[in-house]
């Protein structure tokens, strides 16, 4: 079905752009959807607050094309444009109380007095500010600047909000419920968001889709459990899914499973839709959760020494240094742990665990 | 306990203060109420003469004139600095070192020196007056030293330097975010501009404005030198009744006023302006 063609609200073709000569994007080609929430992940430095600038107007590309609704919106100003920003240091103006904020872009279009009115305070009502009209933006705490950043872009129904990173500043448990108030609001009003972050976990955690750029293009796009299950390159897999990534030389392939063989032992992976012969060298990724540990050596293992063990989260990172110098990381729920630093220990899981990557090289 | 005294390190600088700053100032308060004596100085008798001989036409339009110098002076440095500290803040960090450098370096010579420097430019067969000729501009030389637009020239030449960096000072203060953030929201450059940066930067214009306004009341050497003597200003009258005119209550009392009408300047100026913040001052 072409559905797809029809709800496109935004697409990106080609956009290049360099600052001062060195290249921060290198031809992004993106397609969103009417109601989808995008995320734009990559560590700093990757393009994505770029891209989202370049669909803002902020920044102008240094060829390709932004069609917002099917009309190339690339020499339009930001005024022109029907998307709005939230920012990543929440932009309000200082010299004006919480309600004018949010009225500022109506009073701007010179909406009537009756309907500004109105509409700031649904606004406010939105993001449960209603109370706090008259305070300035320095007398609110970083969670209520967030949700009237949030009320006065979306003031104007904008075809698409921008979110610039916009739970960097605030604590972990404020921003876990940002998180779920963001995904609810954007469900309630059906508005594209596009949302640049280089959290794994809010991307995870909100996202319709989440597009990974690496060093200004795209490395794989597709929903967040695609591509922590099925990362397609080491890269993908470290950054969405903190994945170990291993290397080996196939030894054989039976059953849907390939089996490497490394310098410190054996190991099982997935096999995929590609070919694989003996001999060839070989990518896997596998998650710390998901690797088993033993005193005993099995048929298919890999050695190693336990280096410490650290709690974060609600989670055991337990890293395992092999023989070849190489560290893999494991991961348990809960805080105890029945191996000691400098235990001899090996290391296995089951072929479905682990999934081959890097196999096609990057363009 | 030892936090206690440090108020102690203090009280050099109260001591200094009051007997070098406000002691003059309550020393001219008195004098102007006291009674003058030709040739021989004045009397320790209070009087309101000195006050109400400033009621004299020639001493009105004396005020008048200086301060319509100040206003001018100000508002061609409002329109001349604001600009240039916007675009001097607007700069990259090296060229911001070098634009101020070029503001600093005039302060490196005397002011007097300069102004010297100005007639040289402006007398009838001076600079201007070469290069508009050869340029065919003019038939003859224009006439504008010892005339009010010289001093004009003078004053905002002097005062300048302190407008461009009170303006500077907020300029480079901006959080350049909230302009993408206006346009973002639907506002054109020049509505953010009105809107944002204005209403920002106003508190180094208005710090401007008051390190221009009230030296240029007080600036009469300026007035003495580029005006000939076709312009009096108060601080001209002053002078004169300080030494020649050996008139010191009435000096006193005319430096009284012209102190309490820049207050009250200051005053009306901040009231309408409506914030009390100012860039580095206050």
């Amino acid at each position: 079905m072409e559905t797809g063609e029809s709800s496109t609200i935004l697409e990106l073709r080609n956009i290049t752009k360099s600052f001062d000569g060195v290249s921060v994007l290198g031809g992004i080609s993106l397609c969103i959807k009417k109601g989808e929430f995008v995320t734009l992940l990559g560590a700093s430095g990757c393009g994505k607050t770029t891209t989202l600038r370049i669909i803002a107007g902020l920044e102008t590309p240094d060829s390709g094309q932004v069609l917002l609704e099917g009309r190339d919106v690339v020499n339009d100003p930001p005024e022109k444009r029907d998307v709005n920003t939230v920012f990543q240091s929440y932009a309000l103006f200082p010299h004006m109380n919480v309600w004018q904020n949010v009225a500022y872009a109506l009073k701007i279009r010179g909406v009537n007095k009756r309907e500004i009115e109105e509409r700031v305070h649904g606004a406010l009502a939105m993001v449960q500010m209603e109370d706090s009209g008259k305070k300035t933006p320095a007398q609110l705490s970083g969670g209520q600047r967030q949700r009237v950043a949030i009320a006065r872009a979306l003031i104007n129904r904008p075809k698409v909000l921008l979110l610039d990173e916009p739970l960097g500043a605030l604590d972990l448990q404020l921003r876990r419920q940002m998180q779920y108030e963001l995904k609810k609001l954007q469900q309630q009003l059906g508005t594209t968001f596009i949302y640049v972050t280089h959290d794994q976990e809010e991307a995870i955690n909100m996202s319709d889709r989440i597009v990974l750029l690496r060093g200004g293009a795209i490395e794989q796009q597709g929903a967040p459990n695609d591509i922590y299950d099925h990362p397609r390159t080491s890269y993908a897999a470290q950054f969405v899914g903190s994945a170990n990534v291993l290397r080996g030389t196939a030894a054989e392939v039976r059953d849907g499973a390939v089996l490497l063989r490394s310098d410190c032992g054996t190991m099982y992976a997935g096999a995929d839709a590609l070919p694989v012969q003996p001999g060839d060298a070989l990518t896997l990724a596998v998650r710390g959760e998901n690797i088993g540990i033993s005193r005993d050596a099995r048929e298919v293992c890999l050695r190693g020494v336990v280096e410490a063990n650290s709690f974060a989260g609600g989670m055991l990172r337990i890293p395992v240094r092999l023989c070849d110098g190489s560290e893999v990381v494991i991961t348990r729920q809960g805080i105890h742990f029945d191996f000691a630093a400098g235990e001899t220990v090996y290391l296995h899981w089951s072929a479905d665990a682990a999934v081959l990557v890097d196999r096609e090289a990057r363009p | 306990m030892k936090k206690e005294r440090w108020w102690l390190c203090a009280v050099p600088l109260y001591v200094f203060t009051l007997v070098f700053v406000l002691g003059p100032v309550l020393y001219m308060v008195a004098v102007s109420f006291a009674q003058n004596e030709a040739g021989t100085g004045f009397r320790w008798a209070f009087t309101l003469d000195n006050f109400a001989k400033m009621r004299d036409p020639v001493y009105i339009r004396c005020f008048r004139e200086s301060f319509r110098l100040a206003l001018a002076t100000t508002a061609l440095n409002v329109l001349i600095g604001y600009p240039f500290g916007y675009c001097m803040g607007r700069l990259s960090e090296k060229g911001k070192r070098i634009v101020m450098f070029l503001v600093m370096v005039p302060f490196w010579t005397s002011s007097l020196i300069r102004l010297y420097g100005w007639i040289i430019l402006l007398q009838a067969k001076g600079t201007l007056n070469k290069l508009l000729l050869a340029l065919g501009l003019i038939d003859e030389p224009l006439k504008i030293l010892y005339s009010y637009p010289a001093v004009l020239i003078g004053m905002v030449y002097a005062l300048l330097p302190f407008m461009i960096l009170a303006v500077y000072t907020s300029v480079e203060k901006m959080d350049w975010t909230l302009v993408e953030a206006a346009r973002d929201l639907g506002a054109s450059r020049a509505r953010a501009f009105l809107t944002v940066t204005l209403r920002l930067t106003l508190p180094g214009l208005m710090s401007g404005v008051i390190l221009t306004f009230v030296p240029s009341m007080g600036l009469f050497f300026i007035a003495d030198i580029l005006g000939g003597n076709k312009i009096v200003l108060v601080g001209s009258l002053i002078q004169d009744q300080m030494t020649r005119g050996g008139n010191q209550p009435f000096a006193a009392a005319l430096a009284l006023m012209l102190a309490a009408m820049t207050t009250l300047m200051l005053w009306l100026y901040r009231r309408l302006t409506g914030t009390s913040e100012l860039e580095g001052m206050f």
